[in-house]
């Protein structure tokens, strides 16, 4: 039987309330792995302005791993809560997980190359 | 919440020692300045002039900066250690009483008052080939510095402009010259300023018993008289602070109030403070500085040079540089004691 990967379908599963906990569970905890990284790659810039370019690509490489995370531990929250799922929540947190970071790399070239040159006078 | 937490539960606890160190290494402050090569910036981008909107200027005229930490964090430290290009020394005995947020304000002064100035060289020299060209200004004291001991500490900003005190008997002191010798009797007296928003405040201010002083700097500057300038010119902010800016500045402002255009095409980068007078000062920084300018291969690289036999020469150190990091110094590196030395050099170039 194939799994729906939908989120009405993961809303069948679970209540709001237990999706939202999770979802904070997991946010909290990509957070404070990232926090460090995220400090780091800044203090990196600040010290190494010249390979702007490259830290900035390297951020957003990070962020697309923060994302990732985020909805790994989504995942893994909810599959700790509730054994049996009729959702395939692996392939819709993928698939959201995807268009997320398809938006933070829009979002972060356009800070690379237009709100840098403009920001940075 | 707390399932995950459960879950994780044993590798959070082993984490928690090495975050502990990371956090100290991010967030723990030393007391050290920071010195790496940073970017070029184009004047263009910094000031735009109402003038000769049509002119076509093929190259570009850039100022240089570096970032410079003070109080770097461990990180930050290490990452300088490391660096090839980054060079560490221990804080400015000017800067240890500052904060990092006040040592900002005074570089952003700087910087703001380096427009000024360059606005007045430049307009100043423009006006000798097109009489249309209108420039004044007006001189005023602005608050510099501030000791520790300084009363009233947190209502006194840089920036800020002395407008008057009441001296001894009853002399009102407007000139900054005059304050010590119109302040001997008293142990406190009356300050006026005036803050960026134009409110004056009047604050009192004692004299520090082992120093014998008030605590605050006041320095001269000359500021453009914005009512009567001709061409008008908007200052965009900007979040690169110092005065080093100030002979490149001055260029692009006279190369854009001028018909012909002295980049050739060029890009043009420097470094150097500028004076009243237009003679250029030195700055500080040089390797980064060079070594930015020849990451973002600029043509030409404009570079104080004021006395060769001085050892700290800015000019003697960027040759030494330059021969470290195997750049051929011959028609890049541009030695200028003054704006008119910049000038003639790149009008020397339509020559050649």
């Amino acid at each position: 039987m194939t799994k729906n990967s939908t989120w009405k379908s993961l809303k069948k599963d679970f209540a709001i309330k237990d999706i939202f906990d999770s979802f904070i569970g997991a946010f909290i905890l990509a957070t404070l792995i990232y926090a460090p990284i995220a400090i780091i790659l800044v203090e990196l810039i600040t010290v190494l302005m010249y390979l702007l370019t490259l830290l900035v690509i390297i951020i957003i490489i990070s962020l697309f791993v923060y994302v990732f995370c985020i909805f790994y531990f989504w995942w893994k929250s909810l599959v700790l809560k509730k054994q049996e799922i009729n959702t395939d929540v692996k392939k819709l947190f993928l698939k959201t997980a995807i268009i997320t970071n398809i938006i933070v790399l829009i979002l972060g070239l356009i800070f690379l190359f237009v709100m840098i040159p403009i920001l940075w006078v | 919440m707390k399932v995950l937490t459960k879950y994780y539960k044993k590798i959070i606890l082993v984490l928690i020692i090495p975050y502990l160190i990371f956090s100290f290494l991010l967030f723990a402050r030393i007391p050290f300045a920071v010195y790496s090569p940073g970017g070029i910036s184009e004047v263009e981008d910094l000031i735009d002039i109402d003038y000769n909107n049509d002119k076509i200027i093929e190259g570009s005229i850039s100022t240089t900066y570096i970032m410079a930490i003070q109080r770097p964090t461990y990180f930050q430290f290490i990452l300088g250690t490391l660096s090839p290009y980054a060079s560490i020394s221990t804080l400015s005995t000017t800067y240890e009483t500052y904060t990092n947020k006040e040592i900002a304000q005074i570089s952003y002064l700087d910087k703001e008052t380096s427009v000024d100035a360059s606005i007045i060289i430049a307009y100043t020299y423009a006006k000798k080939v097109n009489p249309e060209i209108e420039i004044n200004y007006v001189v005023k004291s602005l608050v510099y510095g501030k000791a520790e001991y300084l009363d009233h500490y947190d209502e006194i900003n840089f920036g800020d402009e002395f407008v008057k005190l009441v001296g001894d008997d009853g002399y009102e002191v407007t000139d900054i010259s005059e304050i010590s010798d119109f302040t001997k009797n008293l142990s406190s007296y009356d300050f006026t300023f005036k803050n960026e928003d134009g409110e004056t405040y009047t604050v009192s201010l004692s004299k520090n018993p082992e120093y014998n002083k008030f605590g605050v700097t006041l320095k001269e500057y000359a500021i453009v008289d914005d009512s009567t300038i001709y061409p008008t010119y908007t200052e965009k902010q900007s979040n690169i602070g110092g005065p080093s800016g100030g002979l490149l500045q001055t260029l692009a402002i006279y190369n854009h109030l001028i018909d012909e255009d002295l980049t050739h095409g060029l890009k043009i980068a420097g470094t150097g403070t500028i004076r009243y007078d237009g003679s250029v000062g030195y700055i500080g920084g040089v390797e980064q500085k060079v070594i930015t300018a020849y990451v973002n291969k600029v043509d030409l690289f404009f570079m104080p040079s004021l006395d060769s036999a001085y050892t700290h020469d800015n000019y003697q150190v960027a040759l030494k540089v330059c021969e470290k990091y195997g750049i051929n110094p011959d028609g890049w590196l541009i030695p200028v004691s003054s704006f008119s030395d910049a000038i003639a050099y790149l009008e020397g170039l339509d020559e050649s």
